[in-house]
């Protein structure tokens, strides 16, 4: 048992829960705070995480340098996504980041380029710059986490994640509470009043979507270099469907919110996987093979992330650190 | 209900007026095949308080949604001030100093009542993304909105609610609170949409206080209304649509008496008293 | 129809050369020689029978010939210079091809020394008919996809119209209507009735099971879900998000159970072509599109005739107004919901015969199915169907003009949406939103 506890507290703070976690962070701008309803968030992650690998692969670019890469590259996503769309009506926008999210995916995924991406596997080894910048006092040793060993490269990795979302996170502490975040969260609540009191809506909305885009770059940057490899795999609608869920489990709108939510995300995810799994290996305590068996409990987590997700919404859809009164996430 | 500045303007559609704010030619929009709009010539007294009444679809809000920039017509253009203001969009608009209200008022439910009010004004530094992080460029203007928040709140008697989310004020109130917001931006013209709807009795005297006190401080109110005695008690002047098209301009006891405004109300040929007499 | 003109246009020109020009004995000669190499390697092997065509720098044709069993053909020039040799490819043998450009040559020829072409072919390209004749059945399967597009979307398209909700949990229904046909053909074991009548009475009963669970689905999420969710007053965002979780939920139980291996029907499993007109079908295409044709020509009726569609309509338009003329707003959503898990369900079993059933069937084609929606206009359900012709119809134009990308096809008719959106924010037969 301890053993899987460890396995949950490691997916708990792992590169996957920091990488979700910027993920979510950045919706929460949108979403949480200024009511964009962006369902193309994997594709900032995508841009963002190649971003990274491309220019180390391809032209052989020191991996620090890739930093402002990052944060250009997913302001111009966000630029040709928000121009054309900003002005469409919000069911119209659900629609069209997803497509946009799935065309960078496909286009990244076709063989045809596979020269610049990778194609389908992707591009490996560009991580170098970070194994050598590893600080001494980590080097040569692992890090155990309870039951488990964290390597030297990944613990860096993951010092570097948190160190991130704790910045990003004081970002939009400091903005959400200024007059600038008082107009933002209006539009969430009625754009014409917005309008009619003299605020420019539409630039807002793009400067809001440009930065939860970058923090979502920035999240796809943490997942590949975590890692190791950049593909399009980890990129799917998947990813955003899953970000969504975080940003409601912490609490829509709140700045604490994304960072438990993903903790605890993936801690349960973590779990249940290492828990399913002693249940479905032969010994000790076991499954009926009719409910479940050794090849198909990995997909049980789906089942549980989407159960508690409609469950959530229903019961609780404030989340952990929503407000009862400003409860429920929209106003239509 | 000063007469003094329309004691010379001819009570005709499209009449001119000594020194307009808001001047509008040729104002047209349609939808599909029915016009919604046919404005030829408009004109609204600085610091006066004008109605725009007329009959259900006779395209009063579809009028002001043109002027404010919420709606796009086909053809037309208007000044605010001398300044252009066909194809501006709304925030522009109220940025020019024409800011308008609701018929379903528009308070921001998951905000409180003081942030409404401070969301109101215009010009705070912290609204710009690049001081919006640091707290010090903007503390000292946001104690100065609040400030005057505070003050407004007390003249509309809603200071007790200061705390209160928006969306736990009853109806009357939230249209006090949507009145209140406006004036934090220090508009030069209010333009109200059906200010009086849905209100009861007993806040209807204190609404029509708070626009009359409107023009005692140098405002310009137009305000669209069906409720007669508001038009009746504070409107200096009377401008009728019916049908996308203006029929009758005049001070109140005229436009009550005009046969073409009783006609356009209740059908042709009717005689009706509609409680516009002095 | 065009190889054949083309071919007599060859034969005038070459029996116009004959008695036109009468050859000269000591005219220049050019000799052309057709090789290719044979797939997997080895010696290059002489082509014969290759017609061959000269022509001058003014394009005038001066000579002709054929390849003989060495592959060779001599041709006269009547004098000196550049000319341009052409092969003509419908005289190739079968198996080898050449590619548009690839089956000219410039050659100068020179006094009393003559010119040389050679032509060194390899193994035939994938298509060895001519682009255009694949035109009409690539129309044909564009249309045909597009109306298995069209039963599903329809539906998705009532549902958001009749209750503002995006449905995300409707590719699921698609796929349990053909998981469980799969599942219930499996039943139908009576082996020596697999085929013809008997089998088809058989899928014919699995289909009506598989549908029937994709109604009873639908319209069990309608009175647990959506309808108490609408009553507590929670708004569409949040359904929608539900709608995420739920599909979400279902996809892997179905995964579970079912499992990951793509299936086929049991009764259909593999078919000839019958040929009509210009296209060559297997049985499966034509039924796949004629059950389609026969449940869009219903819903249209429904829609257009009956007291429910019109209700249906009414509801879609302005609920608080139908509302008001006595249409019970409750009942129609549910009979909305039940119409649209039918349309899902029929769905899933036409694409199913399309490809195979699996259970994520309905997950790959969510994003064609909104696509196809939004381009014809949210909330019209005629809209649906002219987007998802689009849709379909683009999907297959992709591939048949980006040979080479087809994995491309589905960011091609994403484009499309975003582009038409762009331009017309309202979709194709979406109506402008009036402001105030």
């Amino acid at each position: 048992m301890s053993q899987i506890l460890s396995n949950g507290l490691y997916g708990a703070i792992g590169v996957t829960a920091i990488a979700y976690c910027l993920a979510a962070i950045g919706l929460n701008i949108h979403f949480g705070y200024t009511g964009l309803l962006n369902f193309g968030q994997a594709g900032f992650a995508l841009v963002g995480g190649y971003a990274v690998a491309m220019p180390v692969m391809n032209w052989q670019w020191s991996i620090w340098a890739t930093i402002p890469v990052v944060i250009i590259a997913s302001t111009v996503f966000a630029l040709l996504l928000g121009i054309p769309t900003l002005r469409l009506r919000s069911d119209y926008l659900a629609i069209v980041t997803i497509a946009a999210a799935e065309i960078l995916r496909l286009l990244v995924s076709t063989p045809k380029l596979d020269n610049v991406t990778g194609a389908s596997d992707g591009i490996n080894s560009f991580t170098n710059d970070i194994q050598n910048s590893i600080p001494g006092f980590l080097r040569g040793r692992s890090v155990p986490l309870w039951e488990k060993q964290i390597s030297e490269y990944e613990m860096w990795v993951i010092m570097l994640g948190w160190f991130l979302v704790v910045v990003f996170s004081l970002a939009v502490w400091a903005l959400m509470r200024s007059p600038w975040g008082r107009v933002v969260r209006s539009i969430r609540e009625d754009e014409d009043a917005a309008r009619s009191l003299g605020k420019n809506v539409f630039a807002y909305k793009m400067t809001s979507l440009i930065l939860g885009g970058i923090v979502g770059g920035f999240g796809g940057a943490i997942l590949v270099i975590g890692q190791r490899n950049a593909s399009p795999g980890s990129f799917q609608t998947q990813f955003t469907f899953l970000t969504y869920a975080i940003v409601v489990l912490g609490g829509v709108g709140k700045v604490k919110g994304p960072i438990i939510g993903a903790m605890i995300f993936w801690f349960i995810i973590s779990f249940s996987d290492s828990l399913l799994a002693d249940w479905t290996d032969r010994t000790g305590f076991q499954l009926p093979t009719w409910v479940m068996d050794s090849s198909n409990f990995s997909f049980f987590r789906w089942i549980l992330v989407g159960g508690g997700l409609v469950l959530l919404v229903i019961f609780r859809p404030q989340g952990i650190f929503g407000n009862r009164k400003e409860q429920v996430f929209d106003v239509r | 209900m000063s007469a003094e500045p329309f004691a010379d303007v001819p009570r005709e559609p499209g009449s001119a007026k000594p020194d307009s704010i808001l001047i509008a030619d040729s104002v047209r929009r349609s939808f599909g095949g029915l016009v919604a709009v046919d404005v030829s010539h408009m004109e609204v007294q600085r610091n006066s308080i004008t109605a725009l009444i007329g009959p259900n679809g006779a395209g009063k809000t579809t009028f002001f949604n043109l002027l404010t920039g919420f709606d796009e017509p086909d053809t037309g253009t208007w000044h605010f001030n001398g300044h252009s203001m066909s194809g501006a969009s709304p925030y522009k608009a109220a940025r020019r100093g024409m800011v308008r209200t609701f018929q379903l008022t528009k308070s921001l439910n998951r905000m409180t009542v003081l942030e409404n009010m401070r969301l109101g004004a215009t010009g705070q530094s912290g609204e710009r993304l690049w001081a919006a992080p640091f707290k010090f460029l903007w503390r000292e203007e946001e104690a100065e909105i609040t400030r005057r928040a505070d003050e407004l709140l007390a003249r509309f008697r809603l200071d007790h609610m200061r705390d209160e989310f928006g969306g736990s004020l009853s109806g009357g109130q939230r249209k006090l609170l949507e009145l209140a917001r406006v004036l934090m931006g220090k508009p030069e013209m209010v333009m109200l949409d059906e200010p009086m709807a849905g209100v009861n009795p007993a806040l209807k005297q204190s609404l029509l206080a708070h626009v009359k006190g409107l023009k005692d401080e140098g405002h310009t109110v137009l305000f669209v209304e069906h409720d007669m005695d508001m038009v009746h008690e504070i409107a200096d002047w009377v401008i009728v649509m019916a049908e996308g098209q203006i029929i009758a301009e005049g001070p109140p006891a005229f436009i009550g008496a005009n046969q073409e405004v009783i006609d356009a109300y209740l059908g042709a040929h009717q005689h009706a008293d509609l409680g516009l007499g002095a | 129809m065009i190889r054949k003109l083309v071919r007599a246009l060859l034969a005038a020109c070459a029996l116009f050369a004959l008695f036109a020009e009468p050859a000269h004995a000591d005219d220049n000669i050019l000799q052309v020689r057709v090789q290719h190499t044979p797939e997997g390697g080895g010696k290059k092997q002489p082509v014969e029978g290759v017609a061959i065509t000269v022509t001058d720098a003014a394009g005038t044709v001066v000579g002709e010939g054929v390849t003989d069993a060495s592959g060779v053909a001599k041709i006269s020039v009547p004098a000196a210079g550049d000319f341009t040799v052409t092969i003509d490819p419908d005289t190739l043998p079968d198996g080898i091809g050449v590619s548009d450009g690839e089956n000219s040559r410039t050659v100068k020829v020179t006094d009393g020394l003559g010119g040389n072409a050679n032509f060194n072919l390899g193994a035939a390209p994938q298509e060895k008919d001519s682009k255009l004749s694949l035109l009409p059945r690539t129309l044909f399967n564009g249309i045909r996809f597009g109306l298995v597009i069209a039963i599903m979307s329809v539906g998705l398209s009532l549902i958001y119209g009749t209750t503002g909700l995006s449905n995300f949990a409707h590719g699921e229904t698609v796929t349990i209507g053909a998981v469980m046909t799969a599942v219930a053909s499996g039943w139908f074991t009576l082996s020596s009735a697999r085929g013809g009548w008997g089998g088809l009475l058989q899928l014919s009963a699995a289909v009506v099971i598989g549908v029937s669970c994709a109604v009873a689905f639908s319209g069990a999420l309608e009175l647990v879900l959506w309808r108490p969710m609408r009553r507590r007053g929670i708004g569409l965002t949040s359904m929608m998000i539900v709608s995420i979780g739920l599909a979400m939920l279902v996809r892997f139980v179905i995964q579970m159970r079912y499992g990951s291996q793509p299936k086929s029907y049991a009764q259909f499993a593999s078919q000839r072509n019958i040929n009509l007109g210009p296209i060559g079908v297997t049985p499966r295409d034509l039924t796949t599109a004629v059950i389609a044709l026969i449940a869009l020509c219903a819903v249209a009726y429904l829609l257009m005739r009956t007291r429910t569609g019109k209700a249906i309509r009414a509801v879609s338009d302005n609920p608080d107004l139908a509302s008001t003329t006595g249409i019970n707003t409750e009942r129609i959503i549910l009979k909305v919901w039940l119409l649209g898990g039918a349309l899902a369900g029929l769905g899933g079993v036409t694409f199913g015969l399309d490809e195979q059933v699996s259970w994520n069937m309905g997950t790959k084609i969510l994003l064609l199915m909104f696509a196809a929606i939004t381009l014809g206009g949210l909330g019209r359900p005629f809209g649906a169907l002219v987007g998802s012709l689009a849709v379909g119809l683009f999907v297959q134009l992709w591939a048949w003009l980006f040979g080479d990308y087809t994995d491309l096809k589905t960011m091609g008719a994403l484009m499309a949406m975003i582009l038409v959106l762009l331009f017309r924010p309202q979709g194709i037969l979406g109506k402008k939103e009036r402001v105030g």
